[in-house]
């Protein structure tokens, strides 16, 4: 049988399920669907209003969701079958003779990092944020951002644009692992007090978030608690299907060529690395192409 | 009459107020008869006060004190809702219990429970040893001594069913209404009138107490006394449904006199519950976790089943249990104020709901009351949100919530329900949407399209 008359299934529409599947195309493979159970492919930037992205797979630099029109883009030029609201429960559901998995990854929110206190309302991930500048909605006056990874600062500008002044950063890391924040906060002019090596102990407040109590007792009055980063993978699917999960990732394990424990089924993107940036991920779904042609060449 | 304002004209035949899970079966029941009933609310939603947080367990009663009135209630109420639920499509599983003794002491207590359950009425506890324990439930910790299996313990959806009996009552004539206190009640000669802080008044000639929390001020503003409520703080940690391939049934400890313990149990959508504490508190709005709740329910959990502290935690909640300085529940009736007080119903009111109603309606009838029962009666049909039967995703219904599996349609249909949902709260409960693992990052936008709510202040 030739590559044309093979077939791959790949499920999650993001940066690395995208450029995998523009990817085996390219190299002659007939049936390459992928399967995304949001009504729009392109994943995670499709919500990144600024820029940072493509440099590494497509050479310049985007906006988040013009990288991700993009890669949609050409993913229809490539033919490949792009099935939007189709969420896949099973991987016995799919008949394909490869399966990647590229599912990707979401932030722990406030539940998962057990954080004490009441349950207003008010309290956001930087997904969930970022979702809601994209459609328009406010979202609160005075936020309170816990975390310092690359998104953290996502977070600020997002807030910022969404008309929400950003009246601290918090992190339990220290000053000097907070470097990368704290730069990127000195670079521009929007000046949040980033309070280091502490975290948050409660959010307050009976309906709406009233104020945070941090655990050196200091209390700081915001409507709006933003928690960032603190990545896991959506591994859900790889965990049903029985797959070896890696406990510091808590991903799939996977070998140089994204093999994971069950034969034919792959894994790339952040559903593997965690915290990896999408052009990081488009080039493991250009890297897993040829590792799938291979195995079923 | 839906969930609209009470006609200031109507007298009413009965006001139940409060509308938690205890009050919504009230209301039901008492729909099934020819009389006018309002329902009252004081929060924006029913089942939004202590019935929103619990452990979602239908109990057998197989613990209980025998010969207290909740004894005799829970094993009532068991009956009557292991029999309702699945005729409306209120998600329930029979997963059984085991009560797990880890030490010497506990493992002899086990014969007093056992006892205890025959004196209640119950006979199908069997103590084992613990190699049937780790038969059991393969994933427990190490260091358990022995055990008692019950096998009837049941869990359920504790959100859906006020809301059923709430649907139902309503499908049957009943006014619900909500944002809607009892801030006075004053019993006239033949009419008692309720007035709300908003100061609309509602006549009626019988009032029901099932204000929770509230119950001992409304019952002290008819002049009675017998009970303080002093609310018992539980807080709860939900587990992701990654874990409930680690338990079978319900893992409870073995019971003191201040309360169950903590335990672990599965939910009907594929959870796994740690919980609860217990704290006697002052406040009645003090439903915030708290770091030492938190820690020591970790602590707990990682005795009794170890590989569950390594999952995501979806959810840490708390709620008030209406505790009063007595052990029993607090029921009473005074005929001449045409009142019947449903007081000190504590965690084991989701079981004891459907008999709390038939005995409210006994003790009505006795403050002189006349109910016949109607002809026809309307039914209702809930959406089962639990993993055991099918879903509105598969039958190819768009998904928004993808953590829950939550359809667009399940959606509309919660904000046009009969208690509509107003809020992402009361939507929670009713569909599952927010509930589930992502808390949002992937569906909060979508929702807000859907439903026009905002998430600013």
């Amino acid at each position: 049988m030739s590559l044309a008359d093979r077939s791959v299934a790949i499920v999650g529409g993001g940066p690395s399920g995208l450029s995998a599947a523009i990817a085996l195309r390219r190299l002659g493979v007939g049936n390459v669907t992928v399967y995304e159970r949001e009504q729009q492919a392109g994943g995670i930037p499709r919500h990144t209003n600024h820029l940072g992205f493509g440099m590494l797979d497509l050479h310049r630099l985007m906006s988040g969701p013009r990288y991700a029109r993009t890669l949609v883009e050409r993913a229809t030029r490539a033919d490949v079958d792009l099935r939007r609201g189709a969420a896949v429960f099973s991987l016995d559901d799919l008949d394909a003779d490869a399966v990647i998995l590229a599912t990707g990854v979401r932030e722990r929110p406030r539940a998962a990092r057990r954080v004490p206190g009441d349950r207003p309302s008010g309290i956001f991930t930087t997904g969930s944020l970022q979702q809601l500048a994209m459609a328009g909605q406010r979202v609160g006056t005075k936020a309170v951002i816990v975390g310092a990874e690359h998104v953290s600062f996502s977070a600020i500008l997002t807030l910022a644009h969404v008309g929400c002044r950003s009246v601290a950063l918090v992190t339990p890391l220290p000053r000097h692992q907070s470097y990368a924040v704290l730069k990127l906060a000195a670079a521009t002019a929007r000046r949040v007090p980033v309070l280091t090596g502490v975290d948050i102990a409660e959010i307050l407040g009976r309906r709406r978030v009233e104020h945070v109590v941090l655990t050196d007792g200091r209390t700081i009055e915001c409507d709006t608690v933003v928690f960032t980063g603190d990545w896991i993978p959506d591994n859900e699917l790889a965990r049903h299907s029985g797959l070896t999960m890696s406990p510091a990732i808590k991903g799939p394990s996977v070998d140089q060529a994204f093999r994971t424990s069950r034969d034919g089924v792959f894994a790339i993107g952040n559903l593997v690395h965690k915290v990896a940036t999408a052009d990081r991920c488009a080039l493991d779904g250009k890297a897993v192409a040829a590792e799938v042609v291979r195995s079923i060449s | 009459m839906s969930s609209s304002d009470t006609d200031g004209d109507t007298i009413y035949d009965v006001v139940v107020v409060g509308g938690g899970v205890v009050g919504c079966a009230v209301a039901r029941l008492l729909s099934h008869h020819d009389l006018s009933i309002a329902l009252l609310e004081a929060g924006p939603d029913i089942g939004a006060g202590t019935s929103k947080a619990n452990t979602a367990i239908l109990h057998t009663g197989f613990d209980a004190t025998p010969g207290s009135i909740e004894a005799r209630l829970v094993a009532r109420g068991y009956a009557l809702l292991r029999e309702y639920a699945p005729s409306v499509g209120i998600s329930i599983e029979e997963v059984g219990a085991l009560l797990v003794a880890w030490d010497d002491e506990q493992a002899a207590a086990l014969a007093n429970i056992d006892s205890k359950a025959k004196a209640n009425g119950y006979r199908h506890t069997q103590i084992v040893d613990r190699t049937t324990v780790y038969e059991n439930e393969p994933h427990l910790g190490p260091g358990a001594t022995g055990g008692m299996i019950v096998p009837d313990e049941h869990i359920i959806d504790p959100w859906s069913t006020p809301l059923a009996f709430a649907y139902e009552a309503i499908a049957n004539g009943a006014s619900v209404v909500v944002n809607r206190d009892a801030a006075t009640c004053r019993p006239g000669p033949d009419i008692t009138t309720i007035t709300p802080t908003d100061g609309q008044r509602i006549r009626t000639r019988f009032v029901v107490n099932a204000a929770g929390l509230r119950g001992d001020e409304l019952h002290r503003s008819l002049g009675l006394d017998g009970f303080t409520i002093r609310p018992r703080r539980g807080e709860l940690i939900v587990f992701d449904k990654l874990a409930r391939s680690l338990l079978n049934g319900t893992v409870l400890p073995v019971p003191t006199s201040h309360t169950k313990g903590v335990l672990v149990a599965p939910t009907v959508f594929g959870n796994v519950m740690l919980g609860p504490t217990a704290d006697d508190i002052d406040d009645k709005n003090a439903t915030g976790s708290t770091r030492g709740g938190i820690d020591g329910l970790i602590e707990k959990g990682r005795r009794i089943l170890p590989a569950l502290i390594d999952e995501e935690v979806t959810a840490v909640y708390a709620g008030l249990r209406a505790a009063t300085e007595h052990s029993d529940y607090q029921i009473s009736h005074e005929a001449d104020l045409r009142y019947v007080c449903l007081g000190g119903i504590r965690s084991t009111g989701l079981t004891a709901a459907m008999a709390l109603a038939e005995e409210t309606l006994a003790r009505l009838v006795e403050c002189g009351l006349t109910a016949s029962r109607k002809e026809e009666l309307s039914a209702i049909r809930m959406t089962p949100l639990g993993e055991v039967g099918e879903r509105p995703y598969q039958r190819g219904g768009q998904i928004v919530c993808h953590c829950e599996r939550v359809t667009v349609g399940e959606v509309t249909a919660a904000c046009t329900a009969a208690v509509p949902a107003v809020d992402f709260d009361g939507l929670r409960r009713r569909t599952r949407v927010l509930a589930g693992r992502c808390q949002g990052f992937y569906c909060q936008a979508e929702l807000c399209k859907l439903t026009g709510w905002s998430v600013a202040p």
